[in-house]
């Protein structure tokens, strides 16, 4: 088989496509191939050996390699072939064919159990049971109901050895539901089409990982399926296009890991498929984007865009009440500013999944995971019922409220209190709108027989909370922490102006009760620093 | 025919048989309130697969043939009002008024024996509702009172009533992450030591694997016991599955023991189960045969913590379901061929086995386990697994060296000499697990060095 340009090739299990065929200075009497890995990074180079250009590559710097035209590639089949290697035996070829094309010899035919029985390892046997029954199961292909053929390096459906005219594909699969062609070698995505459309059962089709660089004109819509995914497909917003509008019907569509740049384009593509309603987006280097153009997807229920690096550090004025699900793991979240817009962008959300996010980083142990939780799940509107997997309770939920609230007020969790989440949380717990500003004297210091004093250092006024019991000297030790100050280096005098008592407290011993004093007594605070200096 | 008895004992053993039942409605077409789904004309999976575990009244309703049993009424008064209450009949669902309070003797002795005359009753009737009933199916936990307790009463009497039918265990092996009591290791081992002669199978499973499953492999946050439980149920699916399909492995429980249960006493095969991938990470998985049988190799994939490179294995099963075909399973047996992790005791001959049920895994709904399409589950007998034992042991003498709570079990009339006798029981079978690992045979039989 000789290769060209534009081919798909798998080595070993690990799929390229062929850039260049020619000769390069290394070999000189060797053919060859110039190739363009699908897992960036896999290669050596971009297309440049020795400073000669041979080809560019597309997915990055280090995806081309050359390798020799005579290295064992993998074996390339086609669709019924590998059907047939998977599945069949030898009457299911004969069911298949209708005697007309006799199967040429070197079709491997699994045609009993006899080569298994005798499976060892080390010395030991491995005894398989059930196979035998699965096998005549699988081998009459009207049983098949869900057919994995990935990784097989199937490359086209057309086939000289069955005589491809003669068989109906939808006569050999009838009841064929879910079929997954990942990974293969399909470069054309008519060839995809055309099976498919012979299927007429099929709802779910996988094709993770063909590289597509054809896609046909003017197909025929495929309207029973309703899942499809294309991940790690390189596919472009220009890809897309020409692929979702064979699918009209579509209701699920991952595209994760792909080479979508111009998102809002893609979006505007996805429009045209009324009844989507679940769009996987995970791992496609999406940044924050108008997120106004996915209200174009009006049936749009669950969206995952785990992995991407999205932060919403700006806030939006859109809303998208119609999503419910929404993964946004593993992208770059950087703060709870974030999950607020987060919260306004989808109010609507039943399940989510926010961790792996740069916020979670910031402390550790059960404490930090913690306040995690109460955090989360008191800025996200309360129809969250699942939060990164975990179901949130009702009781949950509540304490979870309750605690956020009363440090909010406190001022511990900053939190803008405009949001509307805050006045929900605030008629749900009919909070006093003002408690948060001005705070009372707590009943609990109260019930101590405690006593706010007002001490006057110079010009500033600080507010100490005493029981009766406390010594001065206590009392001067508090004060000097807040002041910062030596107790040597200030003096505290008492002064009850409607007494007219002024009195320097000198007795360190004595209990505060010793004075006359109630809330609001005055303590004027001087300094010693000077007098001490004299002596 | 072939039926096979479900029993459900304590909070744990009837939380795990609410999950699994909802799979197995669900597997076989059934709609919580007993009949066949809309479309269906027969029970998925075939007629004789699926009546060992679901009983056919005259009206076309479908029972479950299991027995829920809980000294306190209220999980089995959630199964009396929840989603499933028409599936059942009231008969199967019997629950005392006063708990077991953690306590394996209430469990045990006291506050058990009071249920049993009904629990035996109602098995009987059961029991004579089928033509060639073949064993028991049980799940409780080991830490609990009720499941350590009543679980180990049930088993020993129905040792003494059904002799020869198979008697298998789902047993919940504590873990800190989501005790509920100190005196875990008490009942585990004393619960443990009652049914090493009744059980002829235990399938454990540790709930801090399970709970570590769910959170690195699932991604659930702070993992609940329903979670737990979800996972639990599809691993006891795929164990059972074997037995409700038809057309699969047709394997009764006895096969389960002659291939996994070298001695009597050594019934504890270590159960793998993979995939566990999480919905949002599924369409970055191939899945492909070798890849799941590899993982089950993993100690990431085990239900019980222990490194099985550190023992040898007697005896290895693997149940595969779904889209799953002989050259698939050959290549990755080849693979794991080439493992040098794998070690095999020197004086098993066989005991390698492979099974394959064709109806593949459904996930709960509202699971976060993706919907694959083939998984696999993997008992084997290694002698890893006494470190499991060798844990609770450790745990168990730093309490009973200073005889603390042992007061609580006395009081309930239970002899202190059992917890020294049962102590010395699992002293034993580590020691047997010790012993089978060790070579027994001369440097000429030996395959490598």
């Amino acid at each position: 088989m000789t290769l060209m340009v534009g081919d798909r090739v798998s080595f070993d299990g690990e799929i390229a496509t062929v850039r260049f065929v020619g000769s390069i200075p290394n070999w000189p009497n060797e053919t060859a191939l110039g190739v363009e890995w699908d897992s960036p990074g896999r290669g050596k180079n971009d297309g440049k050996l020795g400073g000669v250009r041979y080809f560019q590559t597309t997915f990055g710097d280090k995806s081309g390699s050359f390798v020799k035209a005579s290295k064992a590639k993998d074996r390339r089949k086609s669709f019924l072939e590998a059907l047939v290697e998977k599945y069949g035996d030898a009457n299911s070829v004969s069911r298949m064919v209708q005697d007309s094309v006799v199967p040429r010899e070197d079709i491997k035919l699994r045609d009993d159990m006899a080569e298994y029985q005798g499976l060892e390892i080390g010395s030991r046997d491995w005894k398989v049971l059930g196979f035998r029954n699965l096998s005549r199961i699988t081998a009459n292909f009207e049983n098949l109901t869900h057919i994995s053929l990935d990784h097989e390096c199937i490359y086209t459906n057309e086939d000289e050895k069955y005589g491809n005219q003669t068989l109906e594909l939808n006569k050999i699969l009838p009841d064929v539901r879910v079929l997954n062609l990942g990974f293969n070698l399909i470069d054309d995505f008519s060839v995809v089409h055309s099976i498919v459309l012979q299927l007429n059962s099929l709802s779910e089709l996988n094709l993770n990982g063909n590289v597509f660089s054809a896609f046909g004109r003017n197909l025929a819509p495929l309207k029973n399926i309703h899942t499809l995914s294309l991940a790690s497909c390189h596919l472009d917003e220009t890809n897309l296009e020409s692929l979702v509008s064979v699918f009209p019907n579509l209701r699920r569509l991952s595209l994760s890991t792909n080479d979508v740049r111009n998102w809002t384009k893609c979006l505007t593509a996805l429009a045209r498929l009324p009844n989507l309603h679940f769009l996987d987006a995970s791992f496609n280097e999406l940044e924050d984007f108008d997120f106004e153009t996915l209200k174009s997807l009006v049936a749009l229920e669950a969206l995952n865009m785990c992995g991407n690096r999205l932060d919403f550090r700006v806030p939006l004025r859109v809303s998208l009440e119609k999503i419910r699900e929404l993964d946004i793991s593993a992208n770059n979240i950087a703060d709870w500013n974030a999950v607020d817009n987060i919260n306004l962008l989808f109010p609507q959300l039943k399940k989510i999944r926010v961790n792996n996010n740069p916020y979670c980083e910031r402390g550790e142990g059960k404490e930090w995971e913690d306040e995690l939780l109460v955090q989360l799940v008191s800025r996200f509107n309360s129809g969250l019922e699942i939060l990164d997997g975990s179901e949130i309770l009702a009781s949950l939920r509540e304490s979870c409220e309750l605690y956020f609230i009363a440090k909010v007020i406190k001022g511990e969790i900053p939190y803008d209190v405009s949001l509307g989440r805050w006045h929900w949380l605030e008629k749900q717990y009919g909070i006093d709108k003002d408690a948060r500003r001005s705070r009372k004297p707590d009943n609990n210091e109260k019930l101590f027989g405690g006593i706010f004093l007002s001490v006057e250092v110079g010009a500033k006024l600080l507010r100490k909370f005493v029981l009766p019991e406390c010594t001065v000297g206590k009392l001067k030790g508090n004060i000097s922490r807040d002041l910062k100050q030596c107790v040597l280096d200030f003096e505290i005098v008492y002064d009850n102006q409607p007494a007219g008592i002024k009195e320097t407290m000198t007795n360190d011993m004595k209990q505060l009760g010793f004075y006359n004093m109630e809330d609001g007594t005055r303590i004027i605070v001087q300094s010693k620093v000077g007098v001490r200096r004299e002596t | 025919m072939r039926e096979v008895l479900s029993v459900n004992v304590g909070q744990a053993g009837c939380q795990i048989g609410n999950a699994c039942w909802e799979l197995y409605s669900l597997e076989h077409g059934i709609t919580p309130d007993g009949y066949l789904q809309e479309g269906l004309t027969q029970p998925k999976g075939g007629s004789d697969g699926f009546s060992t575990f679901f009983s056919e009244t005259g009206s076309g309703k479908y029972v479950p043939r299991a027995l829920y049993v809980d000294l306190e009424p209220n999980v089995i008064d959630e199964v009396r009002t929840g989603t499933y209450r028409n599936l059942f009949h009231p008969d199967q669902l019997i629950s005392g008024k006063e708990d077991a309070a953690n306590n394996y003797a209430r469990g045990h002795y006291t506050v058990g024996r009071e249920l049993l005359d009904d629990i035996l009753e109602r098995v009987r009737k059961m029991a004579d509702q089928c033509d060639g009933l073949q064993g028991f199916l049980f799940t409780h936990s080991l830490g609990g009172g009720t499941g350590s307790g009543l679980g180990a009463l049930l088993l020993e009497q129905f040792s003494n009533e059904y002799g020869k039918k198979a008697k298998l265990e789902f047993a919940v092996y504590p873990a800190p992450q989501v005790a509920t009591s100190v005196v875990e290791p008490y009942n585990t081992v004393l619960s443990t030591h009652m049914t090493l002669e009744n059980a002829d199978c235990t399938f454990m499973v540790d709930n801090e694997a399970i709970y570590d499953m769910c959170r690195k492999n699932l991604g659930i946050s702070r993992p609940s016991l329903g979670n737990l439980n979800n996972l639990i149920a599809q691993v006891v699916s795929s164990v059972t599955a074997s037995l409700r399909f038809d057309g699969s492995l047709n394997v009764d429980l006895n096969e389960f023991q002659t291939n996994l249960v070298p001695y009597p006493r050594i019934h504890f095969p270590l159960v793998s189960y993979a995939p566990v991938l999480s919905k949002s990470r599924s369409t970055h998985e191939a899945n492909s045969v070798q890849e799941i049988t590899n993982a089950c190799f993993e100690p990431g994939n085990q239900m019980v913590k222990c490194d099985p490179k550190q023992g040898k294995y007697m005896a290895t099963c693997l149940l595969y379901r779904g889209d799953v075909v002989n050259r698939d399973v050959q290549t990755a047996v080849a693979h794991v061929k080439t493992k040098k992790s794998v070690q095999l005791v020197d004086w098993c001959p066989t005991g390698f086995k492979i099974g394959i049920c064709f109806q593949k895994a459904t996930p709960t709904p509202g699971s976060e386990l993706a919907d694959v399409e083939r998984n696999v589950c993997m008992l084997s007998n290694t002698t890893a697994i006494a470190s499991a034992w060798n844990k609770i042991d450790a745990k168990f003498d730093l309490m009973y060296k200073k005889r603390a709570f042992v007061h609580w079990y006395v009081s309930e009339g239970m002899e202190e000499g059992e917890f020294a006798e049962a102590r010395e029981d699992l002293a034993a079978l580590e020691n047997d697990y010790i012993e089978l690992g060790s070579d027994s045979l001369g440097d000429d039989y030996k395959e490598e060095y």
